[in-house]
Order: structure tokens, then C-alpha cells, then sequence
């Protein structure tokens, strides 16, 4: 291969890849509008509802030694929820939040995006335990040690909407209380 | 027109009418033989290609690799990129290596698909071919989220809204991302994880890849690479890669630089719904494993197996040696003879034909395509085109220059479905019947479809090579050009140029009584003879 043709392979393939390379770095519009979002989002363990009872002295002794539970539940699955969004007294989001896994008796997740315009809103969430007359009682110290969700989370207060930029309500198990995120007013 | 019986065709078409695509692929492979030369086009080497940059990947991320935190995953990131004289351009080339890997990996995917070389004994190379670019992409993916920037960030969210459709994680992996807290940690090491332990997969499916093949070419020459390297670093240094802003989960950005290479179905998959887009992977997907079964030409259209005369095999294994897809092996004869004897495995033999050219006594090859039944095509040509002194006789492959045509640049055309096919004698032959000479045009070494084709022949015609053209043929009579299809102008100045110095020659006799095949049998009814007697 003589020198020029060398070089003449060298300069295509440098070409090649710096097409390549253009390929790597194309301006994909990925939020168009200006719209900011409001995000809800969290993880509750809901209200149990289930049958509990104490196990006899007999049920428990033809049980092996690391099988024996006192407290034998039955029936068991996730009271229902219900999420409410309101921004300016107009309702955006209204549904019912089951329990997650094929037995409906897994956490509650809670995932709800809305597009907001940008500026000040005032934002109404209600997050509350449905109540059916037909249902058994719950099992009060049972969910006491899993600290469930209180009945009713609301959030009622005017949030600053940043264009592109992302609100998030969530809710803190400490506090038993939701909370605001926002993003850093510096980000781009 | 007489011709040597065809053998496989190529996608959407005969080897003499190719298909689109494979028209497409011939003028690619002109106009990069101009610029580099059949020796060095990537084109041809497209599969060596993409093992090298696997390579350079490999190299290059080790040295990424020692800076990668995953506590803070575009903070070091940031801090490599900002290496002016090492970091920045080392991730670059990384990078810009990855994607000219997927890129040849899919122009070879192109190549095998217009060359109809994906069915039978090769479907396990295509398939797991299609496992290497799908373990490609994965790699991919999981490099660009380790640098969690706006893009990587969005391949983790569309990522994972996939797999928390199917039942497997108890809580949504996209949760990790909404900015309830930071994404943990332990998300970065599984991905750093993967990203590390996914090109072992690819070394496996590498090996299986190329498993069926007796030499596969693993890499280019030492000197392309060289210059490879030079090229990639070149580029890397003119036109680093970017750094876009971290990823936010709070942040929408209003653009995201995209590598349309590896995240192609972004868009899509923010615009139409999960089953749609899993759907369409599904389909993709299926169409790509099935190809082996619908580009398979019909069982009764399907060129037969190679198979062995077992009473012409002298066991020298040349022939074993020269298969490229080791089809033949060599064992002991039943017949009581003390010498070994060919056995073609009709499960791994593709009908290429190679053997045939291969076989000095003309005892294997694939029914109608030995050595004996090239000599009867050539009896017939001669017949039909009684070529004299000044004349040259062009040997063709069909895919080649040349094509199928009857006469190319003045002078007769031998259409041979592949070069490396051909048997010395053919060449003797047309020479001895009193041509001036004759010009086999065959493939560019580095693209025979049947792999070593063109290398065979030009070892038997001018090196000696078992099976090779006897010494009587003067071997200024004999010519090769190795050419690609679209290259239909240089094959025409060979001509000229070939005929031009046959005419310089002093014109030879014609052995008019000269019969190869007549010979052929004759010997052969000396042995049965020789056999009877003892």
C-alpha cells in the first residue's frame, strides 16, 4: 500500500468514525413544552384486613418448634385507598390504590404524574382509606408493629411550579406526614 | 452456454442475478476496495473488525474502570473526562469504539444475509450472531446508565418501565429513579456488574460463533489494526465526547443528546405503549432467529453434499485440509487398501464445492460439481467456443466481475460458481485444446464466500499446492484476478492486459488427442483391473 493511499484510508476511516461519532450525539427533544410535572410518589403499607386469632397450646404443639406462631391470620389482603389530586380546585387524578402482588396484600405504591403549567398552583392531595361496611375488622395490634399508613394523608398549600422542573409529593413513614421535594432552583 | 453446474445462490437471487441488496453490497465494497484496497476493506473483514473494537473496548474500559466510583458515578466520570491529555480521549475512544463495533457487527449481519450464508450448517453462526448484537446493545446500555448523565438516565427509566411489566420484582424498579431518595448505590454496582461480566457472554458466543469454521479470521492484519487504532485516536482527540448534565430525577431536560446507535427505540418507547414496544421487540427479534429457516432454499433446491469416490481416494487429505468448514475427516478404509480414506459429514458440509478443486484424482465433490464433471463442462465449452491461439478464456466466478455472461471484454466466458472450485486440469485442459491462455477471475481473497476459495486456487495454480496445475502448462498461459462484482472495469482492462501479453507468446500446438477425462477413466478401469488380478 503506498503512502498516499495510506493516508487516504486513514483520513476515510477518521471520517467514518467521526460520522459515527455524529450518530452518538444527536438532539433528541425530550420535553417540548415548558410544562413543569407534579409527581406523587411514595411506598405505605396499607391497613390489613384479615382474620386473627390466638393459636391453642394444641395447634401449636404439632407444629415443629421454629413453625409455631401465635397469631394465625387468614383472609389476608390490603384495605383499599383512595388518591385525590386537585390543582386550582380542579380535580386531575382520582383513583382507587390497591395493595401490589397477585394477592392484592403487598405495599401500597403510589405513582402519579401530571404536567403543570409552570407558576404558582395550588395543590390539594387527599390520600384516604376506604372503608367498606361488609369488611371485617382489622387486626389492630398486627398493624401496629407495621406501622401502616395513617387513614388519611392530605396535603392542602400553594406550590411554585418551576418550568421543566419536577415537584414531588411524597410521603415520610417517620413523620406519617407528606412531604415536598423540589428540584434545586440552580439546576438547568 | 455451457457452464459448471451453480451452487447456493445469494439473498433474493441466483450468484448470477443478485438481489438488491447484494447489488448494494457490490458497489460498497468497489468503492471501499478504492479507497483501501481488497487487502485492508473493512467491509470484507467486518466480523475481525468487530472483534478488534471488542478489543480496544476492553483495553480502554479497564483503564475507565480504575477511576469509576460507584458512590458518585458522574462526578468520576466528569473527573476522567476532564484528563486533557489521557482520560478525556481514552473515553472517547471507548466510546466511539462501542459504537463502530455495532456497526460492524450489523454490516456483517448485512453481508451474511445478502450472501445467503445464514441456513444450514451456518444457521448456528447466525444465530448466535444475533446473540452477540443483542449482548452488544445490553453492554451498551449499561455503559451509557453507569455514567448516569440525562441520556443514561433515560435508558434506566424506559429500561426498567419494560421489566416492571413482567412479574418479577415485588416493588417497581422505577421507583428507584422518581427522587425519593438518592438512586442507591448497589443500582450502580449490579450495573457496573453487568456491564463488566456481559463480555464474558460475548466471548462465549464468540467461540460458538465461529465454532463450525476450520480458520476463522479473528482479527485484521496486525497493520490494519495499527492503523485503525491511529484512526480511532485521531478522531477522538478532534471530536471528543460530550458530557451532557447529570441526570436529575427532578429536572426534565428540553433536549437529551441520544446515541441513535444504541438507543434507537428511545423515542419510540416514550411515544407508544410498553406492549406496543415489546411487541415490536418481540417481532424483530423472532424475524432474526428465523432467518436461518426462511432464507433455506427449498430441501429439493438445496445443491447437494459433497461425497467421496472411494475408489478413486488416494487418503492424501487434502482434502480435509482444504475444507473450511471441516466437513471432512479422514478414516480407515474397509475395502482392504492400506491408505486412509475421505468421509464427508453431510451435517456440516455446506456444498461449497471446495473439495472438489482440492482432489487431484477428481474422487469428491458435490454431485455434478467434481473435478470429472468440471472436465465434461469443458469438453462441452470447447466444443461450443473453439477458442484459438490469440484468445483468452475467462474462468469466471459467478459473483464475481464477470457475472454469468457468455462473453466479457471480447473474450468466452467458463462461468464457475466458485473459483476455489475449480480443478487444475479445467486450466490444463482449455490450454491444451489450444487456447491462448486463461484468466480466472475470482473473488477478492478476503471476501470468497466459500472462505478460502480464492487462496486455494491461486496456491494450486502457481505454488505447488496438492492438486496443482502440472508443470507441462506454460504458465504464462494462466492468469488470476481477484476482483469484486462491481469492479466490471478493472476485470476488463485484465482482460486486455492478459491478451495483450498472450499475443506476445508463440502460438502453441494443439493437443488435439490431449482427453483428461478420457484419461481419467481410463486409469480408473487400469485399477479395477489391477484389482480383479490381485
Amino acid at each position: 500500500m503506498s503512502n498516499s493511499r495510506r493516508i487516504t484510508a486513514v483520513v476515510a476511516t477518521v471520517g467514518a468514525l467521526l460520522a459515527v461519532s455524529a450518530l452518538t450525539r444527536v438532539s433528541y427533544t425530550a420535553h417540548g413544552s415548558d410544562a413543569a410535572l407534579l409527581r406523587l410518589s411514595w411506598q405505605a403499607r396499607g391497613e390489613r384486613i384479615e382474620h386473627c386469632r390466638r393459636a391453642s397450646a394444641e395447634e401449636l404443639a404439632v407444629q415443629a418448634a421454629h413453625m409455631r406462631q401465635e397469631l394465625v391470620c387468614e383472609g389476608r389482603r390490603v384495605a383499599p385507598y383512595r388518591l385525590t389530586v386537585a390543582v386550582d380546585g380542579a380535580v386531575i387524578a382520582d383513583g382507587p390504590v390497591d395493595g401490589s402482588g397477585g394477592k392484592g396484600d403487598g405495599a401500597l405504591y403510589v405513582l402519579n404524574e401530571s404536567a403543570v403549567s409552570p407558576g404558582t398552583h395550588r395543590v390539594h392531595v387527599r390520600f384516604i382509606r376506604e372503608r367498606d361496611a361488609s369488611e371485617p375488622a382489622a387486626d389492630s395490634l398486627h398493624d401496629a408493629r407495621r406501622q401502616t399508613v395513617p387513614p388519611l394523608l392530605t396535603l392542602d398549600t400553594a406550590l411554585v411550579f418551576r418550568r421543566r422542573a419536577v415537584t414531588l409529593v411524597t410521603y415520610v413513614p417517620e413523620t406519617g406526614r407528606l412531604s415536598v421535594i423540589t428540584a434545586d432552583p440552580a439546576a438547568p | 452456454m455451457a457452464s459448471l453446474p451453480p451452487g447456493p445462490g445469494d439473498a433474493g437471487g441466483s450468484p448470477a442475478r443478485p438481489g438488491p441488496l447484494a447489488t448494494l453490497l457490490a458497489h460498497a465494497d468497489g468503492a471501499a476496495n478504492r479507497i483501501y484496497g481488497s487487502a485492508y476493506n473493512p467491509l470484507y473483514r467486518s466480523g475481525a473488525v468487530t472483534v478488534w473494537l471488542l478489543g480496544v473496548l476492553v483495553v480502554t474500559g479497564l483503564y475507565l474502570l480504575l477511576f469509576y466510583r460507584v458512590g458518585a458515578p458522574y462526578a468520576s466520570v466528569a473527573r476522567v473526562a476532564e484528563q486533557a491529555w489521557l482520560g478525556r480521549w481514552i473515553r472517547t475512544v471507548h466510546r466511539l469504539a462501542a459504537d463502530a463495533a455495532l456497526v460492524a457487527a450489523l454490516v456483517h449481519a448485512v453481508r451474511m444475509f445478502a450472501q445467503r450464508r445464514t441456513w444450514g450448517r451456518r444457521a448456528m453462526a447466525w444465530l448466535s450472531g444475533v446473540a452477540l448484537v443483542a449482548l452488544l446493545l445490553v453492554c451498551g446500555w449499561t455503559g451509557y446508565v453507569m455514567v448516569w448523565d440525562v441520556f443514561g438516565r433515560m435508558i434506566a427509566i424506559e429500561s426498567v418501565r419494560v421489566l416492571d411489566l413482567l412479574p418479577l420484582f415485588s416493588e417497581p424498579l422505577g421507583r428507584a429513579f422518581v427522587g425519593e431518595r438518592p438512586v442507591p448505590g448497589a443500582f450502580f454496582f449490579l450495573n457496573l456488574f453487568l456491564h463488566v461480566a456481559l463480555p464474558i457472554g460475548v466471548g462465549i458466543a464468540l467461540m460458538l460463533h465461529v465454532s463450525r469454521v476450520a480458520r476463522p479470521t479473528l482479527l485484521p492484519t496486525r497493520r490494519a489494526m495499527v492503523w485503525g487504532s491511529v484512526a480511532l485516536v485521531v478522531a477522538a482527540i478532534l471530536w471528543p465526547a460530550p458530557l451532557p448534565p447529570e441526570g436529575d430525577a427532578l429536572v426534565m431536560p428540553a433536549t437529551v443528546p441520544v446515541d441513535v446507535l444504541y438507543g434507537f427505540w428511545l423515542p419510540v418507547a416514550r411515544d407508544v405503549s410498553l406492549a406496543v414496544l415489546l411487541g415490536a421487540g418481540g417481532l424483530l427479534l423472532g424475524a432474526a432467529l428465523l432467518v436461518p429457516r426462511f432464507t433455506a432454499p427449498a430441501v429439493e433446491l438445496q445443491p447437494p453434499k459433497s461425497v467421496v469416490n472411494e475408489r478413486v481416494c488416494t487418503g492424501c487429505e487434502q482434502c480435509a485440509l482444504d475444507c473450511p468448514y471441516e466437513a471432512i475427516t479422514m478414516v480407515e478404509r474397509t475395502d482392504g487398501r492400506a491408505t486412509l480414506v475421505a468421509r464427508v459429514d453431510p451435517e456440516a458440509c455446506v456444498s461449497c464445492g471446495i473439495c472438489a478443486g482440492s482432489c487431484a484424482p477428481m474422487g469428491v465433490g458435490p454431485a455434478g460439481r467434481t473435478g470429472r464433471d468440471q472436465l465434461a463442462g469443458v469438453r462441452e465449452f470447447l466444443a461450443a467456443n473453439q477458442p484459438g491461439p490469440r484468445d483468452v478464456v475467462v474462468v469466471a466466478c459467478r459473483r464475481g466481475a464477470a457475472g454469468a455472461a457468455d462473453r466479457f471484454a471480447g473474450a468466452p466466458v467458463l462461468p464457475v460458481d466458485c473459483a476455489g472450485t475449480v480443478h487444475s486440469s479445467v486450466v490444463e485442459a482449455i490450454v491444451r485444446a489450444g487456447a491462448g491462455g486463461v484468466l480466472v477471475m475470482a473473488c477478492p481473497v478476503e471476501d470468497c464466500w466459500n472462505r478460502e476459495g480464492a487462496q486455494w486456487l491461486e496456491q494450486r495454480l502457481f505454488h505447488g499446492r496438492e492438486a496443482e496445475l502440472q508443470e507441462r502448462v506454460d504458465r504464462r498461459r494462466v492468469a488470476i484476478v481477484n476482483l469484486a462484482r462491481s469492479e466490471s472495469r478493472a476485470a476488463r482492462e485484465a482482460v486486455d492486459g492478459f491478451r495483450s501479453k498472450v499475443a506476445e507468446l508463440r502460438i502453441h500446438d494443439v493437443d488435439e488427442e490431449f482427453d483428461l477425462l478420457r484419461l481419467c477413466e481410463s486409469a480408473d478401469a487400469d485399477q479395477d483391473d489391477a484389482g480383479a488380478i490381485a
